[in-house]
């Protein structure tokens, strides 16, 4: 009988403990979880997303062969010295403009020409400084900077002097000047996507190419392409 | 109606009205109980279904994150990264040297020739050797260039005058 009256006050306290003490953590450990959820659904979508604009690009380009090929003859993934050299000396020569030097410099290892790195995860484009030396008229410097200009190769110029030829000007030719063009020449190592959603380009399905129209339109002028003629003759010194 | 005990069936009145909120009272607790141990167990057990979903969508995301690791999507990335790159530089706005030849051509005036030009297009500055017959022919060929829209400044350093008799000015002008 006694167990009987106490109990009503005994379950309503066992009641209350097994509310305060274990229901309501309960609930607070359930509403985080269940953000987590949410949070990690959204995620997951985010990144099948992601996953298939990935698949779409590799489509997109394997039908955009050509340009491809273009974009990465333009701005190449390693140093090309000797296509810079032929290039230079091929568009010189077009001209009428006698080359005296090329100096070629060490890559510049900070943000090179005028395009810094695009994303701080991405590998920062680099440069190859060359200074050439070029001796002609005013009208062949002029046509060999503008060929230069729109060489299908990325390069930009950093300056660009005229001086009279004093020799030259001893021998009576006033026209003739010395021009020292100093250009940057751009390549761009290999980026890697290394898993991460979270890159630009992913966030669409197809590329932009209205912009190799508009280097298609830049570019005019081409330089035949150089084959290798290694003789492999025995004596390297031989003339 | 002499035998009828009253105050018998009051007390079996009181003893069945207690005996009711009694029984009622059990029913509460019982109640009171069976919420709160229920509570806590769905919630125990619908905790441990959004444990196993979260599992699950982990490793949902790890499958897919290492489908975007390989050689095919760093030829996306790659190619996208040097879209960008060339679409910066076709984009930028400066004076080409081609184009500042074409100015200078337009602005030169006659009787007035260059000993030196240099265009540095880092600072954006332009640095000239004006050979002229008099010093009206360098005033007149400082004025033409302050007249074109793409010059901010020119200003001008030295004048001197040459053995030939020619003034040799030289200006800078920036952009």
């Amino acid at each position: 009988m006694n167990v009987k009256i106490l109990f009503f006050p005994l379950s309503i306290t066992i009641a209350l403990l097994v509310s305060v003490f274990y229901v309501k953590p309960e609930i607070a450990t359930v509403m985080a979880n269940h953000a987590i959820w949410t949070e990690k659904q959204n995620i997951d979508e985010n990144v099948a997303q992601k996953t298939q604009n990935a698949i779409d690009l590799g489509k997109n380009l394997d039908v955009n062969k050509e340009n491809e090929v273009m974009v990465r003859r333009y701005l190449p993934d390693m140093r090309d010295d000797d296509r810079i050299i032929d290039s230079i000396n091929f568009f010189a020569t077009q001209s009428g403009v006698t080359l005296a030097s090329m100096k070629i410099d060490k890559v510049a290892e900070s943000t090179a020409g005028s395009v810094p790195a695009s994303d701080q995860t991405m590998p920062a484009p680099k440069a190859l400084s060359v200074t050439v030396t070029a001796v002609g008229t005013y009208e062949g410097i002029r046509d060999t900077v503008a060929r230069l200009s729109h060489m299908d190769r990325f390069q930009d110029f950093s300056t660009v002097s005229l001086d009279r030829a004093t020799e030259a000007q001893s021998l009576g030719q006033s026209n003739v000047l010395v021009g020292t063009l100093a250009m940057n020449f751009t390549y761009l190592p290999k980026v890697s996507a290394q898993g991460n959603p979270s890159l630009p380009i992913l966030s669409s399905n197809s590329f932009d190419f209205g912009v190799v129209q508009k280097l298609k339109q830049y570019v005019s002028a081409t330089v035949p392409p150089m084959e290798s003629s290694a003789s492999g003759s025995g004596n390297p010194f031989l003339r | 109606m002499a035998n009828i005990n009253l105050s018998q069936s009051s007390l079996e009145r009181k003893k069945h009205e207690f005996g009711a909120v009694f029984d009622r009272s059990i029913v509460i607790s019982l109640s009171l109980l069976a919420v709160s141990f229920g509570s806590f167990l769905c919630l125990s057990i619908y905790d441990s279904m959004l444990r196993n979903r979260i599992t699950l969508l982990d490793e949902d995301i790890a499958a897919q994150m290492a489908n975007l690791d390989g050689e095919s999507v760093d030829r996306v990335a790659d190619f996208g990264e040097r879209l960008k790159n060339i679409d910066m530089k076709l984009s930028d706005k400066s004076v080409s040297p081609q184009d500042m030849f074409a100015t200078i051509e337009k602005l030169m005036v006659i009787g007035v020739s260059l000993d030196a030009y240099k265009y540095d297009m880092k600072t954006k500055t332009l640095s000239l050797k004006i050979v002229s017959a008099d010093f009206k022919g360098a005033a007149r060929q400082v004025m033409a260039l302050k007249s074109h829209e793409v010059f901010k400044n020119v200003t001008v350093g030295t004048i001197l005058k040459a053995d030939d008799g020619s003034i040799v000015s030289n200006v800078t002008v920036s952009l």
